[in-house]
């Protein structure tokens, strides 16, 4: 379970989130959206440990975030984060990467060489698996980022963007029905940031939208129908409680060329 | 019947490079007197002179010295990992000899010394304790080196403690005889100790020590070990590792330390004679307090910036300010002892020791650990610089 209480962040003078409350259950696959620049890789760097918020605190499985030395290194162990612009060791060869972050997690050697193989026959990796790093396209290292993230076995995912980077649809399709598996069988709880309202709406347990420097929704797909009162998908309804305007301005378009 | 095998010290003999470079060296000086001899008769018998007596001190010093890293670099473990990893599979017991040759004083090492104390004596016309001073500086000197290298901290302390103190002008005579004793009794104990404690687990390849996986794969990444790799395991995952092995220097080991540095400036203090170096003591524990900063803060930044501090009138944010405090706490101390320094008068030896000893202490000791502060200290922790050069070609693209 993810709990955020209170938390504040400000970059410089300019506020970012602003006494920001929420809870992720346990096993629960929770996508986060929002205008760019509203603070999602933020929240999520609170979240994943990245940096300490201005205010409030942040707790997993019941543990809070930096209130000491193993309390810390016990939420770690639990989270695995996958950042927007993650950077890979280009020397090391996808598998021995592998290896490494594996055995940070401290996976059984077995369970971990197996899992590596599984993972680069999902990923379409196989041939890159013997190869250093730096000879994968930018798509490829995107793959190795996510691979890494996913085996650490770790409970609790955070993943800022994972579907974005030069991911081939193949390699989308597999995440999603991976994410969707591990949040329907209670594997891991999940909290993601995602601008991609169609996968949100087919993979996410609940919906979060942050708008200005607060939540302004957090709710499963039906209950932000009910909410805004919009029975479309998912991108109308965002535009209804992210810019309500926009609508009415695409009407008035419309209607105003008509006449 | 059964053959008679070597007894195993013969191995301690000068190797042949050693000899040939200290017969060349030796003949070339004295190749060149016959020479000036010859060539300049009127020149007289210069080779009593000061330079020339100098000239064969240093080769039948450095011939002795040389010895003495040879005895310790071939046949001590710690110095050839390939050896000390062939020993650990090996049926060895640290009562048993070394395999390939001792490294504790033989029969042979007499006669060597010996040599050179006759040369030194009969042909080079000084001192014949020489070669036995600089071998027994060489050879403890660098058991010190090794202990330290092999972990034994105790032993390093203590040894630490004992050096200096031989520079002490009251080390003359029968004080100087028991603390060189002293040093030569705590490295016999120190050696015994560490044998007792092979394989020591700094060992490359060490089996004990590796975690299973590593142990079945054993991959070579051009020289890295897996577990040296591990640490440029790329953004964030390294950053956020489950495993760190950040250094927290405990309250006893800072004090420990602090009291060495505090002995090494009373000894230097005591043998030099420099003076009081109050402003010398400040601009240290300056650079002292700035280094200390730069480590605290070498891959991090504060939550928010002097701005956002003014701003929001919250100047003081306690959980990153925290770093701050030891590198002032030591300024602080080199200031106030500085003025204390000054009017300490004849006593100013044992004041600068003990302001030297405080700031070490603060140095290491102060709160926070490195990682205490790494893992619940109120920052963001830095990308490297690499990621930002990669999102700038990725634009021009």
């Amino acid at each position: 379970m993810i709990n955020v209480v209170d938390v504040s962040h400000h970059y410089g003078v300019r506020p970012v989130l602003s006494h920001v409350n929420f809870r992720v259950p346990t096993g629960q696959l929770v996508a986060v959206m929002g205008p760019n620049g509203v603070g999602k890789t933020t929240l999520l760097g609170i979240i994943a440990g990245i940096m300490a918020p201005a205010k409030g605190h942040v707790e997993i499985n019941g543990l809070r975030r930096r209130a000491g030395e193993d309390v810390e290194l016990k939420i770690r162990k639990q989270v695995a984060y996958l950042p927007d612009h993650p950077w890979l060791p280009e020397f090391m060869t996808t598998r021995e990467w592998l290896l490494a972050v594996g055995q940070l997690y401290d996976i059984e050697s077995d369970r971990l060489m197996d899992h590596i193989d599984r993972l680069l026959d999902l990923f379409q990796l196989t041939e890159k698996g013997d190869s250093p790093i730096r000879t994968c396209s930018n798509g490829q290292k995107k793959k190795i980022a996510i691979c890494g993230t996913l085996v650490t076995e770790a409970p609790v995912l955070v993943l800022d963007e994972p579907f974005t980077g030069g991911l081939d649809p193949a390699a989308g399709l597999a995440l999603r029905r991976v994410l969707k598996h591990m949040a329907d069988t209670g594997a891991a709880t999940i909290f993601m940031a995602s601008q991609i309202p169609e996968l949100v709406e087919q993979m996410a347990h609940q919906i979060m939208v942050l708008s200005g420097t607060h939540v302004l929704a957090y709710d499963t797909m039906d209950g932000l129908r009910a909410k805004t009162g919009c029975a479309g998908g998912l991108p109308e309804v965002f535009e209804k409680l992210v810019h309500p305007e926009t609508l009415a301005h695409i009407e008035n378009y419309f209607n105003r060329s008509k006449k | 019947m059964k053959r008679q095998l070597p007894f195993h010290s013969n191995a301690v003999w000068p190797p042949a490079w050693l000899m040939v470079t200290f017969l060349f060296a030796y003949g070339l000086v004295m190749g060149c007197l016959w020479l000036i001899s010859v060539r300049l008769p009127n020149a007289g018998d210069i080779s009593n002179a000061g330079e020339i007596v100098n000239i064969r001190m240093t080769i039948i010093g450095g011939a002795a010295a040389l010895y003495a890293a040879f005895r310790l670099f071939r046949f001590h473990p710690a110095c050839n990992h390939a050896y000390a990893n062939w020993l650990r599979l090996s049926p060895w017991t640290p009562r048993k000899p070394l395999p390939l040759g001792p490294v504790h004083f033989v029969w042979q090492d007499a006669a060597v010394i010996g040599v050179l104390s006759a040369i030194a004596f009969w042909h080079a016309h000084v001192d014949p304790l020489l070669p036995v001073e600089i071998f027994a500086l060489a050879y403890f000197g660098i058991f010190t080196l090794l202990l330290l290298y092999m972990r034994r901290w105790w032993t390093s302390l203590a040894l630490g403690f004992l050096w200096p103190a031989l520079t002490l002008p009251q080390a003359r005579g029968t004080a100087g005889v028991i603390i060189a004793v002293a040093i030569i009794v705590v490295i016999g104990h120190g050696h015994w100790q560490s044998l007792k404690a092979f394989p020591w687990p700094f060992l490359k390849g060490a089996a004990h020590q590796t975690p299973l996986l590593q142990r079945n794969i054993q991959i070579d990444l051009g020289g890295n070990s897996l577990t040296r790799a591990q640490a440029e395991l790329g953004w964030p995952f390294f950053a956020l590792s489950p495993k760190t092995e950040l250094p927290s220097v405990s309250q006893r080991n800072s004090v420990c330390l602090g009291a060495l540095f505090g002995w090494w400036s009373f000894c230097f203090t005591e043998s030099a004679t420099p003076g009081p170096l109050p402003e010398l003591i400040v601009f240290f524990a300056f650079i002292a307090g700035m280094f200390r900063f730069a480590i605290y803060g070498n891959k991090v930044s504060p939550p928010f910036n002097v701005w956002w501090r003014i701003a929001s009138g919250r100047i003081l944010v306690p959980g990153f300010d925290i770093i701050f405090l030891t590198p002032l706490a030591t300024v602080l101390v080199a200031i106030v002892g500085g003025m204390i320094i000054k009017r300490s008068g004849s006593w100013y030896p044992e004041v600068e020791a003990g302001v030297i000893a405080v700031m070490w202490y603060l140095l290491f000791g102060g709160g926070p650990t490195l990682r205490k502060w790494m893992l619940t200290g109120q920052f963001r922790l830095r990308p490297p610089a690499r990621i930002n050069a990669n999102k700038q070609q990725l634009r021009e693209v």
